[in-house]
């Protein structure tokens, strides 16, 4: 079996906050003795991945999604542990060659000039990662046709809208041909059918180029269209590893189906609940078939079987004790 | 008392922004200095001891005078007013049951105060201003007063251009670029060649150069009275250009916003 | 690294281009404070013919040269310069750590001042008309050059080490003003400040040396401070360097 690309050992990662006191009385106190704080933002996490694995990291904000992609790509180092890529690079190091390897995407940051075409910050990156005129031409024609962007090349930045600048970030991430590539938060703030052009795009990316994609999201979207597997991370822990369908199986425990009627049933069926006039609730655990008329179901959605209930459900819980 | 209550506000504005305000005296007492120590080194290679009627020691005296006189004539309003305009935010000011141009003159002198608190005990300490008899005296005083209003009303009349202009930041340099050089900060126009003595007659000059002559007791009292008739001059003309430019601004800005 | 400042260089150009009334009027303005440097200059001088051994000729090509610097140094980094203020204040600096670039070069020549550029020509214009007149001889010319250059460096630095402060205090945005208002006050003979200020001056944060030391090998009378302010500058260059490296290490434990 080859080795994975991405290896995470252990990897631990705390920052020091100060605590700001209110008032001048606050500040003066502050000025000698200041509450320092540390932060555990990634605890004792272990992660694997594969060449042409796409993996979501699924986590609330400030469970440390994003951390772990700065580990991973070397902007933060690491305080214990180990994280190589390319099996023998440290990506703290930043040696010029792993950074060609890799391309990354982080919301709320831009690349783009904001008053120049986004052609003009592709010319840059094209001289910073040496990558030869024709091959970047053709690539850049690729690129822009596949995410349909090719009118808005020539056109400032600050005119474009922010789906079209999404996907201009995406392409800067992707001009020199990475063979990881880090996307933090890709759909955040963009309209459906952008995001659906994303998803279809890089999933062919991914099936064309063997590229290994990570991304984050809380957009539960995202994940279920793109990755083949999840990892979630809650408070710094990594709590799962695995797929999507093995996430929901393992945490739909109590199958709870909702059902909406086209009229009001009558009398009410033993175990159905009546939530509202045609809205009801099954414990499905106490049987083997539905006590109800098939033709006047117009619905029936198992409770806390999407990923999104789970999920909330899994982040609400408390922090597991430090 | 509302006004008063502006003038309050723009005082602790002033103050509030302790760092920028330490920064700009900063910024000013080394360019006196630069200019300070030039002329002494002027006076002393030109075996002069008075250039222009100033000497050496009074001309020390001028250049920080002038100096704190260009920080109280500052030309805020304009960029104040342009803000309200771009914004919108005039249509908003204009509805409150208060005259905007009064509340501005507040905030104005509200913003200049620790500099004035300055010119003014540098004019009771240092000058002899008001050991020249009841008549001179007045007549100082009604000569600040008038520069004083006549220089907000320009500084006012030019703001409107905030109207039809959409960048008035190049105003800022060409009018430190007029005080520098019409203003006399840079050198009393005294020192001009005769062919230039009418340039001591424009507003910046009345500001800068004569407030400060008038502090050093250089003025006789027909010059005081000559200085006192330009600037009434000057803000009468100011008053026009309001009058006749403001309600076609409006008129411009209700076109063109909301 | 030649290709990549090319790239900037156009981007520069194009930027310039979005907001051309601006670029003409702030070369105006250029124009217009070299000419009020003149005009004060010319008053000084009508009243006395030399002032510490400088004539008014001396005196022009003082200020011209204190200018070029001060142009040049504002053509070739000062955008780059207030581009990075924004980006360390904003966080914005992650991609910066990303790049297979050198960072440091990377932001400090990220934008040129094409508006710098006028008046950098026009004052080098100036200059040459003057040298012609004052006639240095060729090593003189060319260690005038020297100087020149060692003066832009000794700006950058002391700029960039300025810039980089904003790692860690917020809210020093007014002291970056601080480096522009020492070469102002350094643009005249370093004789007429009194000893203190000039040993300070000369020795310690050699400002004054940095613009009278060109000035001087102008009218050809060479001077071996040009070595201090070459080690100076290179001590400076230095400790901006360690800085930036530093101020990075901060960048990322904050983030």
């Amino acid at each position: 079996m080859p080795s994975p690309i991405i290896s995470v050992d252990h990897a631990n990662f705390s920052y020091v906050t100060f605590t700001k006191q209110a008032g001048f009385s606050g500040a003066w106190h502050d000025l000698f003795h200041r509450q320092k704080s540390t932060v555990a933002a990634v605890q004792d996490v272990s992660l694997h991945v594969n060449r042409g694995e796409v993996l979501g990291l699924l986590g609330a904000n400030g469970a440390g999604k994003t951390t772990l992609i700065k580990l991973m790509t070397g902007i933060l180092p690491i305080n214990t542990g180990d994280v190589r890529l390319f099996t023998d690079q440290v990506p703290f190091r930043k040696r010029p060659a792993f950074l060609q390897r890799i391309g990354v995407m982080l919301s709320q940051k831009s690349q783009l000039a904001w008053d120049l075409p986004p052609l003009d910050t592709l010319v840059l990156l094209r001289e910073i990662y040496y990558i030869p005129h024709d091959a970047f031409t053709t690539w850049l024609a690729f690129l822009t046709k596949e995410l349909a962007v090719t009118p808005q090349l020539h056109v400032p930045v600050r005119k474009l809208s922010l789906g079209q600048r999404i996907k201009f970030e995406l392409i800067c991430a992707l001009i020199h041909k990475p063979e990881i590539l880090f996307l933090d938060e890709p759909t955040i703030g963009i309209d459906v059918s952008s995001q659906a052009n994303i998803y279809r795009f890089l999933k062919q990316l991914n099936r064309d180029t063997q590229m290994t994609i990570i991304l984050t999201s809380h957009n539960t979207k995202d994940i279920e269209a793109l990755a083949q597997r999840v990892a979630v991370i809650n408070h710094g822990h990594k709590i799962f590893d695995g797929t999507v369908t093995g996430l929901i199986s393992r945490y739909a425990t109590v199958p709870l189906l909702e059902i909406v009627t086209d009229t009001p049933l009558d009398p009410l069926p033993t175990h159905v609940r009546q939530v509202d006039a045609t809205h009801y609730e099954i414990d499905a655990t106490a049987l083997t078939e539905l006590p109800i008329d098939p033709r006047r179901i117009l619905s029936v959605n198992r409770h806390n079987g999407s990923l999104d209930a789970i999920l909330t459900q899994l982040f609400s819980e408390e922090a597991p004790t430090q | 008392m509302k006004y008063w209550l502006t003038c309050q506000n723009a005082l602790m504005a002033t103050l509030a922004y302790r760092g920028n305000l330490v920064l700009n005296l900063l910024t000013t007492a080394v360019n006196v200095m630069v200019t300070i120590f030039m002329w002494l080194a002027v006076y002393n290679f030109s075996g002069r001891s008075d250039i222009a009627g100033i000497q050496p020691n009074q001309m020390v005296i001028y250049l920080i005078v002038v100096n704190v006189l260009a920080l109280i004539f500052s030309a805020e309003p304009i960029f104040k007013f342009s803000g309200l305009v771009r914004s919108g935010n005039l249509s908003v000011v204009l509805m409150r049951p208060i005259n905007y141009f009064i509340q501005s003159f507040w905030d104005y002198l509200g913003r200049g105060l620790p500099f004035l608190v300055i010119y003014g005990l540098a004019t009771g300490f240092i000058s002899p201003v008001f050991r020249r008899g009841l008549l001179y005296a007045l007549a100082s005083l009604l000569l600040m007063g008038l520069t004083y209003g006549m220089f907000f009303l320009m500084i006012t009349a030019i703001s409107l251009c905030s109207f039809w202009l959409v960048q008035v930041w190049p105003l800022r340099p060409v009018l430190s670029a007029l005080f520098l050089l019409l203003g006399g900060q840079a050198f009393p126009l005294q020192v001009l060649p005769p062919t230039f003595a009418w340039l001591i007659y424009n507003p910046f000059s009345l500001a800068g150069n004569q407030l400060t002559l008038l502090l050093l007791g250089k003025l006789s009292l027909n010059q005081i009275l000559l200085a006192g008739g330009w600037a009434l001059g000057w803000a009468v003309v100011a008053l026009g250009i309001l009058k006749i430019v403001w309600p076609r601004g409006i008129r411009s800005y209700e076109g063109v916003g909301s | 690294m030649l290709k990549i400042y090319r790239v900037l260089v156009t981007q520069s150009l194009a930027e310039t281009m979005t907001y051309r009334v601006t670029t003409v009027l702030t070369a105006l303005f250029g124009v217009l404070f070299y000419a009020i440097e003149l005009i004060t200059g010319g008053v000084y001088f009508s009243f006395t013919p030399t002032i510490y051994g400088w004539n008014f000729l001396d005196y022009l090509n003082l200020i011209t040269t204190a200018n070029l610097i001060s142009y040049a140094y504002q053509f070739l980094f000062v955008a780059g310069h207030e581009d990075l203020v924004d980006q360390i204040l904003d966080g914005n600096l992650d991609y910066s750590l990303l790049r297979p670039v050198n960072s440091y070069w990377f932001h400090a020549c990220y934008r040129v001042d094409f508006p710098s550029l006028v008046t950098l020509l026009l004052t080098g214009g100036i200059e040459g008309v003057i040298l012609s007149k004052l006639h240095p001889t060729p090593l003189n010319l060319f260690l005038y050059l020297v100087a020149v250059l060692v003066g832009i460096g000794f700006v950058f630095a002391l700029n960039q080490i300025m810039v980089t402060l904003a790692f860690w205090v917020d809210g020093l945005s007014a002291l970056n003003g601080l480096p522009e208002d020492l070469m102002d006050a350094s643009a005249r003979p370093a004789k007429i400040y009194p000893r203190v200020i000039q040993q300070l001056f000369l020795w310690v944060i050699p400002s004054l040396a940095i613009t009278n030391v060109p000035a001087q090998f102008g009218h050809n009378q060479p001077t071996w401070l040009l070595l201090w302010t070459a080690l100076v500058t290179g001590v400076l260059l230095v400790i901006s360097y360690i800085e930036w490296q530093r101020g990075l290490l901060k960048y990322v434990s904050a983030n």
